[in-house]
């Protein structure tokens, strides 16, 4: 389970090269086209707005990820079973414990399907706030998927410092990415030399099976540890560090008429969407 | 006249930061020179002190190593114990040993360019230098890569073309192919050369294995127990075959080939020959060995067929294979086919030494036997049974894995326990595993040191555990993989001789390794993997007259076929040891 998400872990952030104009965007640009997806989705999952909305914003996500030549349906096939226990599991706490009568929309009735009162109530209003709230989750998701598979990650770090993120934080995002598959590989190391003298991982008792996935920690840590030892010790040999100097940058990113574009018509489209919308609420 | 680069005078040094009066002086008395231009190379046994020798060189010792420094290091005209690490990388790039622990950035070019955006070099500059770098690296076209996706070899040489790119006045290589495959550690002694030959560079080597340098270096320091123990012209220092032996350093077949002829009075060199062609070019006319002209036919086959005979020493007539794979495929999750419908059958008794180069599927083959990897498609069975219908635990009893580090097997805080965790996890009652434990020490001869913290131990007795570890459950097929990495040959041979001595004692021996001499001198069978195939399969005898499909395989002759190759007219023929090519050449027949 553990090797699983860290391979999802991996897998989702590695970029898939393509000269579709997704990649050729300013990730600036689409760290913008992200945060309006969060914020319009987290918007539209109020109780007062239809499921729809996110299923729209989905749609029109995957209409995007194919025409950016983003391999969203790949990455659905190989990730889609646990994404989908994520969705399942958000759905079920939404419907059952969302407080369906609260925040209802004037003039309308929730019909209530299933109720055991004072706790749990399944009404149509809560069926839609469920609906509505997975799917901004799903929207999401989604979102990281097309930003990431279309972004390089050192350009990433580059425009996180563009937008004010201290060159420290952006460099040590990087390097943790970078080290991913680095870990997932000692984790997996390990736990097979583990298996390989006799030990079961995954068979008895929870309680037996975390005690033993505990005592991989131990190896897994050591080594780990060493790890970062050595690497504190070449970056600072290659003088290296975080200081606030003055640093130069390599590769300049185009902030282009696109990237202009796609920013105003985003940003502009979600404060339609919010000033629209307000008359509902 | 050149100018002293790197000067070490009387330096010693000893770890510890609160109270370095409790650990030994790890360096004494060291005083060795390095002029502008110079390749100095720095041998010695595992721990002797070569590693901190290198990195005294860029201030990580004393300052972020801490300990007690006498003596004085000046690199560069900078005093080395009172200049900052930070203004020492400018005049000194170390490449380390582990590539992938080098790299931080999430592309090469950006990894090259890293040090020189630190340091706030202008952009124009900076993008020449780093084309520059890549270049002598030989990594154009791999700017945007991210190194994670690289080979070892190419992650190191990335890590050499960052260091390259601040143009140091000296680098420094820390055993810069100790993890690397053949094919990598070439394309890494290639990129040195590239280096030494494009400017008048100063450069220290370390290294615990002198052949694929030898011919590099201007001259060498041997370490011993950290003091210098030699040092001079590496034509003088290979005169010295016995100490060099005492101190575990693997000498060249060459120098050792050069020397024999001198000892016999056949011929005297007017200096200690270094690389094969040195040594056979000046003696070739001496002698008219006999049989070159038909040499004998190579007969390993690239399709093993199931009932190939053992070879092995305490091997039965026609016996049942004790691991067998039927037309094996493996697929990871990541799309990557590991195995392509390989067939192989091992036999009781036999010493298969597994070669290829990294990827090419031994560590997945290995993993299947061990039951750890089931196959995609096809079967593997180990004694007759299906890996699919045993659990872990019941492959643990049949097949012992070794995994290359030791230090990612033991985790206990005692010798004894780490034994007995094999025989645990099997469910056997106390007695049965003390007597167990105890007799697996006695075979790794480790006994009496039961109480030890595995932690406490060297290298080789640490892998010693290990090999405990799963003999304690009386396999009955021992898998190693690259059992021999990183360990120099006083560590390294007493370890093989151990596996030998199991594999004589009746057990099947499975060992992955990257070194060919190992794969030649202890392998009863050699099988060779390539891009999830198997290419090659069969004796020694057989498979290194292989030439090309070895060099397919991007691997190459083990030294003394190489060597023998300049009087067979370039023809690869195969000879056992020295002694047999020797034999050949001064009597005038085949072997």
């Amino acid at each position: 389970m553990i090797l699983n998400v860290l391979g999802m872990a991996e897998s989702l952030v590695s970029y898939e090269p393509s000269p579709r104009f997704l990649h050729r965007l300013n990730p600036i640009t689409k760290m913008a086209m992200a945060l309006v997806v969060i914020i319009g989705g987290m918007y539209a999952s109020f109780p007062q707005f239809p499921w729809v909305i996110n299923f729209g914003i989905f749609v029109v996500l995957s209409l995007l990820a194919m025409i950016g030549g983003v391999p969203l349906g790949k990455e659905m096939r190989l990730r889609g079973g646990y994404i989908l226990a994520i969705l399942m599991v958000l759905f079920l706490a939404n419907l059952i414990f969302a407080r369906g009568g609260e925040g209802v929309p004037y003039g309308i009735r929730p019909v209530t399907y299933f109720a055991i009162e004072p706790i749990i109530y399944v009404t149509s209003i809560s069926v839609n706030y469920a609906l509505a709230k997975t799917l901004f989750i799903l929207d999401s998701i989604v979102m990281v998927i097309v930003f990431l598979k279309s972004t390089r990650l050192a350009d990433l770090s580059y425009s996180m410092q563009r937008v004010g993120i201290p060159y420290s934080v952006a460099t040590l995002i990087g390097m943790t990415l970078r080290c991913v598959p680095m870990v997932t590989g000692g984790l997996l190391t390990v736990y097979n030399a583990q298996r390989a003298r006799g030990l079961e991982m995954d068979k008895g008792p929870l309680g037996l099976r975390l005690r033993r996935w505990g005592g991989l920690l131990t190896p897994l840590v050591l080594v780990l540890m060493k790890w970062v030892d050595v690497m504190s010790i070449v970056f600072q040999s290659r003088g290296l560090d975080f200081s606030k100097r003055r640093r130069t940058r390599l590769r300049l990113l185009p902030f282009g008429v696109a990237d202009a574009l796609v920013t105003i018509v985003s940003i502009g489209g979600l404060v339609a969407f919010i000033v629209w919308s307000r008359r509902l609420l | 006249m050149a100018s002293s680069v790197l000067s070490f005078d009387h330096f010693g040094f000893r770890y510890g930061k609160d109270e370095p009066k409790d650990n030994p002086w790890v360096l004494q008395d060291v005083s060795v020179t390095a002029e502008e231009g110079e390749v100095l190379l720095v041998v010695g046994r595992s721990g002797c002190g070569k590693s901190t020798l290198a990195l005294a060189l860029n201030g990580t010792v004393p300052h972020l190593i801490e300990g007690e420094t006498t003596g004085s290091v000046t690199v560069a005209g900078l005093p080395v114990l009172d200049s900052k690490v930070q203004d020492l990388a400018l005049h000194v790039g170390m490449v380390f040993q582990d590539p992938e622990l080098q790299l931080f950035a999430l592309t090469v070019e950006d990894e090259v360019a890293m040090s020189l955006e630190s340091y706030g070099m202008p952009r124009g500059e900076m993008r020449e230098r780093v084309k520059w770098a890549m270049s002598v690296c030989g990594l154009e076209g791999m700017e945007l890569k991210p190194p994670g996706k690289l080979s070892g070899g190419q992650m190191q040489r990335v890590a050499i073309a960052a260091v390259l790119a601040r143009e140091p006045e000296l680098l420094v290589f820390d055993e810069p192919t100790g993890n690397l495959d053949p094919a990598g550690s070439r394309q890494v002694y290639e990129t040195i050369r590239r280096i030494c030959d494009e400017r008048g560079r100063t450069i220290v080597l370390v290294e615990q294995d002198l052949a694929p340098v030898i011919d590099l270096v201007d001259n060498i320091v041997l370490l011993e127990e950290g003091k210098v123990l030699y040092q001079g012209k590496p034509y003088e220092v290979m005169r010295e075959l016995d100490f060099l032996r005492q101190c575990g350093i693997k000498i060249p077949a060459a120098t050792e080939f050069g020397l024999d002829l001198e000892r016999k009075g056949l011929y005297s060199y007017s200096r200690i020959p270094l690389t094969a062609a040195e040594a056979a070019g000046p003696v070739k006319h001496l002698f008219k060995p006999a049989g070159l002209a038909a040499p004998k036919e190579a007969a390993a086959s690239a399709d093993p067929p199931a009932d190939r005979a053992p070879t092995g020493p305490a091997a039965p007539e026609k016996p049942a294979p004790v691991v067998e794979f039927r037309q094996v495929s493996h697929r990871y999750d990541t799309g990557q086919l590991a195995l392509d419908s390989i067939n192989l059958s091992i036999y009781p008794g036999e010493f298969v030494a597994i070669i290829g180069m990294n990827g090419a599927g031994k560590t997945t083959a290995a993993l299947h036997v061990a039951g750890l990897l089931k196959p995609t498609s096809g079967k593997v069975l180990v004694e007759g049974v299906d890996t699919l219908d045993k659990t872990v635990a019941e492959m643990a009893r049949t097949v012992g894995l070794i995994f290359q580090n030791p230090n990612d097997q033991l985790f206990k805080d005692s010798i004894i326990a780490e034994v007995a965790f094999g025989p645990r996890n099997l469910g056997w009652d106390e007695e049965r595993t003390k007597a167990a434990t105890a007799h697996a020490l006695d075979l790794v001869g480790l006994e009496g040191l039961g109480d030890r913290d595995p932690d406490s131990l060297s290298i080789g007795e640490r892998q010693r555990v290990a090999v405990a570890s799963v003999l304690v459950m009386v396999p009955k097929v021992l898998l190693l993989d690259e059992p021999t990495t990183g360990q120099d040959q006083r560590t390294l041979e007493p370890f093989m001789r151990l596996v030998t001595e199991l594999n004589h004692r009746g057990m099947t021996v499975l060992m992955i390794t990257h070194d060919m001499e190992v794969a030649m001198k202890y392998g009863s069978r050699v099988v060779v993997m390539s891009g999830g195939h198997i290419v090659l399969d069969g004796p020694p005898r057989e498979v290194f007259i292989r030439e090309d499909t070895l060099a397919g395989a991007n691997l190459r002759l083990p030294e003394i076929l190489e060597l023998a190759k300049q009087f067979t007219g370039g023809k690869a023929v195969y000879f056992s040891g020295l002694t047999e090519f020797e034999q050949w050449l001064e009597g005038g027949s085949r072997p």
